[in-house]
């Protein structure tokens, strides 16, 4: 189910969050926490109900690896035998159906083979539990988790608002939430807060993603070529789709989580406002970054005998060659995360050598660095990489509108032509005015979360907040996905 | 005093409902399709076309409810109409005869499967009492998969549907249920956004004084929707005279799940009810030619070659079959290399252009005449 759908918003939620307090004020906790999973259960077979024995199994296996990682009879070498299957296992079954057939079609059209793809059908949410599974056994390995029940592992991980796309979740954030007595009253506070970020993520999602969505794919995948101005514009527009239509998907995730009493990590933190490569992923993707760190870069560190600054960024550039190789068996997500190692690394020793840019050239090259390595996270070909690089640099045409062209003649000599500043892209010129716009917005502006602290309780934000929510209700006729569902 | 955040909730829920009462009334009275009845447009643009206008502008608005209205004021009787999609809406009447004297029409509608040729037939029945002598069947795909028989449930065909049904099995039929429970389904335009911009366009054009959601025009090269008097369209020049180039961009970026229906799941269905449904016509005397419209070389490829659905052969094999048995005529292919089709030949994966029709309904002409 979409949080972005008629059946979502005016059903499932609704009824979810009446009947969930309804049993609580009668106190039925277990009756409660049972309701919870059968939704959460709900919420992910929507989809396809044929996943839905992976999705518990992964978690029974889970939990009884889990279960025997903790018991105190387990002798230490057993127990990181114990660990390191588990681990195999997860990786096992999400390689399975994340890598199998990527890698047939890899082999089929780098070898000019065929063989024939595996009629598997990738399983909604899987890389995000997988991930939230193994630190759990981490740090179960680690001493750091008691035993737990079966029931709140269930909650744990089938928790619907963070299940299918995150934030990726830590036990330590979220287990004593589903068993604190103070959330187990409606609370105002939060429901308001709840539907205060909800209306935002919503609208974000439908209204700006989407659109920002025509424009990108209009550049990308119908344009035959693009001009200097169009190649920017389609590069920006894919960058401002992918943050808000990830973000909005968090913002709705932390606003329906906030309706039950549980608070998710934030996600993002206005990461294009970042002055350093650095900067931009402690703000994008901000639980996947901390799974990364402390789940990969870490013990990585930790296996050196001695650390030194050279094996550090080693560490870096592996982990960031994983966390790509995580979103698919794609060469373009490898290159994107490749560039980021190696922008991390020069930004490393940037901060080592005590490098100092001034704060607005920061910006402008972290921006434009983020946005470029976006055409390679987006491009679905080489053709489709090169045409807008090519454009963006002034390798096709330069053209400026005709309305210019008796005032600027002189610039025909340079080679820049006068016509129509969207004829390859087949858009409406206003484009160019909404990129601006939010390009002002993400950069000026504060993020939905220091929004909604902010403006919560001033006089008349509901009409403000309502009126998002009826637009984007409004604007729900059609169906969009959300970008990070395929991972 | 209610505490701040339970007062802000309500206000919250108050506001967000009293926008909805508001979009509701406002496309309640503007109805620029006349869906409510509180506007005549579509019945207009439908009498234009019956009268032999030309009209141009008509944008978003039910194709559903404006077959219904073109059958049930039509006076005439046609000779020979056209039950399609999207794919079929550029056979004309020029391309089917050179002769003057027959009436023709063309009933294709968007996303068209079963459901709304029987529809179609349905309302021809129950509201003129004839069925067409000579029908042309333009037969995508999907309409023997799964979805082939999904119902629109907010068309106003429906009732046809379920009238029509009902004589194909021998039952008794009743449409003052289906009227009511069409007319409720109706009510969800009240709510949807397209239907809210479209209204706000009426507004605007007659606060400028264009009194009309479309315009009669005299002739068909201008940039805008047209649609002509036998029922056929012209796409505005963007969709017309598009760039090849661009064409085959789309066409190879293509990516499974967006093959409009066509699923690598190679059963045929919907096949008893489509033999009921031409039988039908049969016995009643009509004839049949059966267009088997030609998709994109690309697209053509990907299917066939490279996902290796056989869908697309095995419904070419089964309508073969059966009109073999049935002396049904059959002309075009989903093969586009069997008329020599190129990728100009196609405005996207799955329209060829005017041109691509004209050639295959060349056919049906030469056996007519």
């Amino acid at each position: 189910m979409l949080f972005n759908s008629y059946e979502f918003i005016l059903l499932f939620l609704p009824i979810t969050i009446i009947s969930y307090f309804f049993i609580l004020k009668y106190k039925y906790v277990f009756l409660s926490k049972i309701l919870l999973i059968s939704v959460s259960l709900l919420f992910y077979s929507w989809w396809n109900i044929n996943h839905l024995p992976l999705l518990i199994g992964s978690i029974l296996m889970n939990y009884y690896i889990s279960y025997s990682l903790s018991s105190d009879n387990i002798w230490i070498l057993s127990k990181k035998w114990i660990l390191f299957s588990g681990i195999f296992l997860n990786i096992l079954v999400l390689s399975f159906f994340k890598y199998v057939n990527d890698s047939i079609s890899f082999i089929n059209v780098n070898f000019e083979i065929t063989i024939e793809l595996l009629e598997i059908v990738f399983p909604l949410a899987i890389s995000f539990f997988t991930l939230q599974q193994i630190a759990f056994l981490i740090d179960t390995y680690e001493g750091l988790i008691k035993k737990q029940k079966l029931i709140d592992y269930f909650i744990f991980v089938t928790f619907f608002p963070q299940l299918i796309i995150g934030p990726i979740v830590h036990h330590k954030e979220m287990m004593p939430q589903f068993n604190g007595i103070r959330n187990k009253v409606k609370n105002y506070k939060n429901i308001a807060m709840g539907l205060f970020i909800f209306s935002i993520g919503l609208f974000k999602k439908v209204v700006i993603a989407d659109t920002f969505s025509e424009w990108a794919t209009a550049g990308f995948d119908s344009s035959a070529t693009l001009s200097l101005f169009e190649a920017w514009a389609t590069s920006l527009s894919y960058t401002f789709q992918i943050y808000f239509d990830f973000s909005g998907y968090t913002d709705m995730a932390i606003g329906v989580a906030l309706l039950f009493n549980v608070r998710l990590p934030i996600n993002f933190n206005s990461p294009y406002k970042a002055v350093s490569v650095i900067d931009f992923w402690q703000r994008w993707h901000i639980t996947l970054t901390r799974f990364i760190t402390t789940y990969l870069y870490t013990p990585i560190v930790r296996s050196f005998k001695r650390i030194t600054f050279e094996k550090a960024m080693l560490a870096t550039f592996v982990a960031m060659f994983i966390a790509g190789f995580w979103h698919g068996a794609d060469l373009s997500f490898i290159m994107f995360y490749t560039m980021h190692a190696f922008a991390l690394v020069i930004n490393h020793y940037f901060r080592k050598f005590k490098i100092k840019l001034n704060k607005v050239l920061s910006w402008i090259i972290t921006f434009n660095f983020v946005n470029i390595s976006f055409i390679v996270f987006r491009a679905e070909n080489f053709e489709d990489l090169t045409k807008v690089i090519k454009g963006m640099f002034g390798f096709n045409d330069i053209i400026l509108p005709l309305y210019f062209e008796n005032s600027m003649v002189f610039l025909l000599s340079f080679g820049v032509k006068f016509g129509g500043v969207t004829s390859n892209m087949n858009v409406s010129s206003s484009m160019y005015g909404w990129i601006i716009a939010f390009l002002f917005v993400v950069v000026f502006f504060k993020n939905s979360l220091e929004w909604s602290t902010l403006h919560l309780r001033k006089n008349f934000s509901f009409v403000f907040i309502g009126f998002l929510m009826f637009f984007s209700l409004l604007k729900l006729s059609g169906y969009s996905e959300f970008i990070y569902f395929r991972f | 005093m209610m505490n701040f955040n339970k007062s802000w909730v309500l206000k919250y829920f108050l506001i967000v409902f009293s926008f909805y009462c508001f979009v509701i009334v406002f496309n309640y009275k503007i109805d620029s399709m006349g869906i409510f009845g509180k506007s005549n447009d579509l019945l207009n643009a439908a009498k234009d076309i019956i009268n032999g206008e030309t009209i141009a502008g008509l944008k978003n608005y039910d194709e559903r409810l404006f077959q219904e209205l073109i059958i049930a004021n039509n006076q005439k009787k046609n000779n020979i109409i056209v039950l399609g999609s999207s794919q079929s809406m550029l056979i004309r009447k020029k391309h089917i005869s050179n002769k003057e004297q027959f009436d023709f029409f063309n009933h294709s509608v968007s996303g068209a499967n079963l459901t709304d040729f029987i529809s179609i037939i349905g309302a021809y029945k129950k509201n003129r009492n004839y069925i067409p002598a000579n029908i042309i069947i333009s037969i995508d795909p999907w309409i023997f998969s799964k979805y082939g028989l999904q119902t629109n449930k907010l068309s106003s065909l429906n009732k046809y549907y379920k009238f029509m049904i009902n004589i194909l099995n021998n039952k008794r039929t009743n449409l003052i249920n289906d009227d009511k429970l069409g007319e409720f389904r109706k009510v969800f335009q009240l709510v949807n956004f397209d239907y809210t911009m479209s209204n706000i366009s009426h507004l605007k054009k007659k606060i400028n004084n264009k009194k009309n959601m479309f315009y009669k025009v005299n002739n068909t090269s201008i940039d805008d929707m047209i649609k002509e008097e036998d029922g056929s369209i012209h796409y505005p020049h963007k969709i017309r005279y598009v760039d090849p180039i661009i064409v085959k961009r789309k066409t190879k970026v293509f990516k499974i799940g967006s093959l409009e229906r066509i699923t690598s799941d190679d059963n045929l269905y919907n096949v008893v009810l489509f033999e009921k449904f031409i039988n039908y016509l049969l016995i009643n005397n009509t004839n049949i030619t059966i267009v088997l419209p030609p998709i994109h070389p690309n697209i053509y490829k990907i299917v066939t070659k490279e996902l290796n659905y056989n869908i697309l052969d095995n419904v070419t094999q089964y309508i073969y079959n059966f009109s073999r048995s049935n002396g049904i005529n059959v002309i075009g292919s989903y093969d586009p290399s069997l008329y020599g089709f190129k990728n100009a030949d196609f405005f996207d994966g799955m329209h060829g252009h005017e041109n691509v029709m004209k050639k295959i309904t060349n056919e049906y002409k030469n056996n007519g005449e």
